[in-house]
């Protein structure tokens, strides 16, 4: 059931005007409020007893078979003369016997006959009436299931979301065929009226998650949702914060997995990309191919992934905290050809490395800016111009560029792009901290980091979780990846035991068993 | 809602309590008055820390689960809590300025020579400052990671250390008087009773019984911390080299070598410890602004002026307090540990000697699981 969002309504009075009884005065309303542009289409009708009658609807938002559906079964019924003629009151008729398209409703204010035909539907208009039909009509162009742009995966599901909300719930529901999936719908902005959907698995999630999920959506007062971002932003718990506290993505089998695990999905029209929640720290290292893959791999890559995430965070300010304050750390031959390196360069490190990394993040920005077709040509430039001549030019010293290059890559590692952002805010933060006061800087730095994740929670999970709090249920899918079968309980996010999600795999008696058969057959 | 802590994360909190000044400064002492036998000291201290913890523990099973100066309020009236309130501050507050002090010089001393140490000073209150403005519940999170990086890097410091021991440093065994233990016993288990910090965290344990059991595994842990550290100190470097060095316990760590390509790897070792002193200033601060609250009857949270205020008053104190690092070493094993003695064991015992003479209603201890 579709849910008005609470709160103030600019167009309060609006709602109140009823429908009038004339037709033209209906259309001549929706023609004022809608205008009268080539997109607004009236079809006006003479039914039964030339009785008038008009369909309304905006084209390119609803599909255009079904509108010409509607208009033809209005007319065929009033070939026949029969419907109209039996049921006497044609109103009743056309909303429960004529019409051949699925979804009607009753409409009896201007301002929802304004609302339903921005939402895509058709509106029926039969003079002598101060009531109208909305009837599902809903379609146009909209960019259809492709491959997710930014969390690929080699092993997998290759569908992504896209931007229509109906697509992307057919997505979850062809994965997750369970009656226990429960989806709500709410509106959203009062300008943008945003349809949102909250999904969650009935008995898997906890009730207060839920119902907590829907109170801040239903706080929510704003003129426009364009993505979900807009909703990231106003729901999560800390207004001040670098770090993510909602998971986004484009893959529907994210989502799936996310609901089966007790965690609550929202999705937003127009938004390719799905919230969950609530979301711990860890959450961001793990990606979607961990659980296609054969589980040792997976546990390498997420490793991987974690010393990608500090590196990315940390390289930078270490290189400079090392050159220029712990030079002792570093063995003879490497510090002198640093030093050698760095002989000619004019600035201190922590200029070198701001530089270089700024100049990086232009590049980075450019680059998602750029039409593409010159996107190759500024990338030479990029790497040859101001990473080789630079360095010739005595600029910047070669291990600097070796430093950053890395540390950019080392950030596209971590699955989920916001906290690959975070790294980067915070890489700033902390090449300050090291060029000003060395590794005590840095530590400095990563204690605040640690007491402010410590503080952070997600609808009530603290975000550290399961390492502090410390859960040891959930301990088998953070650093390590454990087999499935190993995995019978989902995790626990608040603290009570992980319900069970399998049957206990007897995992020896699979191998004895498949080593006796092998053997039978080897003796037949 | 109530922040709480669960009793890994108080035991977390009070090692860090104890265990990160300890292990800096205390062997070389321990070491310089019962030399090889430094390691019995430690285990004496270990002793009559567990019986103060075992005290401690009785006062929390007593609590009624109010904040510790409410409760004695309750119990000793209005004016005697003011009294204990400004005595345990002012503890707090000089225990606070020398442990910022202790951590500033050795930072300034071993890794930044020439950048003002006021400015180190301020770095290190700031950031504990902004734990404390974070809550208990953050900082027992922080605390129990803080604890764990701590046990795991001490752990591999004592693996890469191994082919440097010399296990004959420690004979002849059980040559030092029982005299000498008794004197040097004093300034460990003086630091050991700074336990005493849990009866402050006691309104955000779910049951008294879990704090008691943090002060009991955590003066443990502490004391073995200590206990591992001389060993280590002594094994290197044997009884005569130790006494002439500032920081023995770093100075081991020194000398570790990874292949030919990692040389003085000690500063990542020392993070751990860095990340362990600025989280048990944050405790000190903690319970330094919660008897600040009680005694100019502060309901609100400490607004971010007030908190920085104070963070530059505690920088400052611990600065210009003393003029020279030599009369600060001598202020921590003279009037510090006189000070950790008296307060701790002679004000706690006389708290619980009140508390056991002074019992009310019984209905005032919280919940039957707490006896």
């Amino acid at each position: 059931m579709k849910k008005q969002n609470n709160g103030a309504d600019s167009q309060g009075s609006e709602q109140a005007n009823r429908l009038s009884s004339d037709i033209e005065d209906n259309i001549r309303y929706a023609q004022d409020t809608l205008g009268t542009g080539p997109d607004i289409l009236i079809r006006r009708l003479h039914l039964f007893q030339e009785s008038k009658a008009a369909v309304l609807s905006i084209a390119g938002i609803t599909d255009k078979a079904s509108v010409n559906l509607l208009v033809d079964s209005m007319l065929s019924e009033y070939r026949e003369q029969s419907g109209l003629a039996r049921e006497g009151d044609p109103f009743q008729a056309l909303l429960y016997r004529m019409l051949a398209v699925g979804g009607i409703r009753s409409l009896e204010t201007l301002y929802d006959l304004d609302v339903a035909m921005l939402e895509g539907l058709s509106v029926v208009l039969l003079d002598g009436y101060d009531r109208a039909l909305a009837v599902n009509t809903g379609g146009g162009e909209r960019r259809g299931v492709e491959e997710p742009s930014t969390q690929t995966v080699v092993r997998g599901p290759k569908e992504g979301f896209a931007e229509s909300i109906l697509t992307n719930i057919s997505l979850l529901r062809t994965k997750i065929k369970s009656p226990n999936l429960r989806i709500e719908y709410k509106i959203i902005g009062q300008q943008t009226r945003t349809t949102v959907a909250v999904a969650y698995m009935k008995g898997i999630s906890e009730d207060k998650v839920v119902n907590e999920v829907h109170r801040r959506l239903d706080a929510i007062e704003t003129d426009s949702i364009l993505d979900s971002g807009y909703i990231e932003e106003f729901i999560h718990e800390k207004k001040y914060s670098p770090f993510p506290l909602l998971q986004n993505t484009e893959r529907p089998d994210a989502i799936a997995a996310g609901l089966l695990e007790g965690q609550v999905a929202i999705i937003v029209d127009g938004s390719p990309f799905a919230l969950l929640a609530p979301v711990t720290f860890f959450k961001f290292f793990q990606s979607s191919e961990d659980y296609y893959q054969s589980y040792d791999i997976a546990t390498f890559l997420r490793v991987i992934r974690f010393v990608s995430f500090f590196a990315s965070m940390l390289l930078p300010s270490l290189y400079i905290a090392i050159t220029t304050f712990h030079q002792e750390m570093l063995p003879t031959p490497l510090l002198i050809s640093i030093a050698a390196q760095r002989e000619g360069v004019p600035f201190p490190a922590i200029i070198e490395a701001m530089i270089m990394e700024l100049t990086f993040e232009i590049l980075r920005e450019a680059g998602v800016r750029m039409p593409r077709i010159i996107g190759s040509a500024i990338s030479i430039v990029g790497a040859l111009v101001l990473g080789q001549a630079a360095v010739q030019a005595g600029l910047i010293s070669a291990a600097m560029v070796i430093v950053v290059s890395f540390t950019a890559i080392a950030s596209f590692v971590i699955p989920a792009v916001n906290m690959g952002t975070s790294a980067r805010l915070i890489r700033f933060a902390m090449m300050i901290l090291a060029g000003s006061f060395g590794v005590f800087g840095i530590m400095a730095g990563l204690m605040v980091l640690l007491t402010h994740l410590s503080g952070l929670r997600s609808f009530g999970v603290p975000y550290l979780t399961p390492i502090s709090p410390l859960v040891k249920n959930n301990l088998k899918d953070v650093f390590v990846r454990a087999p499935w079968w190993a995995m019978n309980k989902r995790p626990a996010l608040f603290g009570k035991p992980g319900t069970s999600r399998q049957g206990k795999q007897e995992k020896k008696a699979i191998s004895s068993q498949s080593g006796k058969s092998g053997e039978e057959e080897e003796g037949q | 809602m109530k922040q709480r802590i669960t009793t890994i994360q108080g035991f977390a909190i009070l090692v860090n309590t104890i265990a990160p000044s300890a292990v800096l400064q205390m062997p070389a002492h321990i070491v310089s008055v019962t030399k090889q036998d430094a390691w019995l000291t430690v285990l004496f201290s270990m002793v009559v820390g567990l019986v103060y913890a075992y005290v401690v523990g009785r006062i929390c099973l007593l609590s009624n689960g109010k904040p510790l100066m409410e409760w004695l309020e309750s119990r000793f009236g209005k004016a005697v809590a003011l009294v204990i309130a400004i005595m345990l501050c002012g503890y707090y507050f000089m225990v606070a300025t020398s442990v910022v002090r202790q951590f500033t010089n050795y930072v300034h001393e071993q890794l930044l020579n020439t950048t003002p140490i006021l400015a180190i000073a301020l770095v290190i209150v700031l950031v504990s400052v902004y734990a404390v403005w974070q809550g208990i519940e953050a900082m027992g999170r922080m605390h129990f990671i803080v604890l764990l990086f701590g046990c795991v890097l001490m752990g591999l410091n004592f693996l890469l250390l191994w082919s440097y021991y010399d296990w004959s440093n420690f004979l002849p065994i059980f040559e030092m008087p029982p005299e000498r233990h008794l004197s040097a016993v004093l300034i460990p288990a003086g630091w050991l009773s700074e336990i005493s910090a849990v009866l402050f965290l006691l309104p955000y344990f779910k049951k008294n019984i879990q704090a008691a059991r943090a002060a009991l595994w955590a003066t443990l842990l502490s004391g073995s911390m200590i206990l591992v550290t001389v060993v280590m100190i002594i094994a290197v470097f044997g009884v005569k080299i130790v006494n002439a060095l500032s920081y023995p316990s770093f100075a081991a760590l020194g000398i570790v070598e990874v292949g030919k390509f990692m040389e003085r790897i000690d500063v990542f070792l020392l993070t751990a410890w860095m990340a362990s002193m600025f989280a048990k200033v944050s405790i000190f601060l903690f319970i330094f602004f919660q008897l600040l609250s009680f005694i100019f009857g502060i309901r609100k949270k400490t607004s971010p002026l007030t908190a920085l205020a104070v963070s530059a008053f505690i920088s400052a104190s611990s600065i210009y307090s003393w003029p020279r690092n030599s009369n600060f070493i001598e202020y921590i094993f003279t009037s510090l540990s006189a000070y950790l003695l008296v307060n701790n064991y002679a004000l706690f015992l006389l708290i619980w000697g009140g508390l056991r003479l002074f019992k009310k209603k019984s209905d005032d201890v919280q919940g039957g699981a707490a006896t």
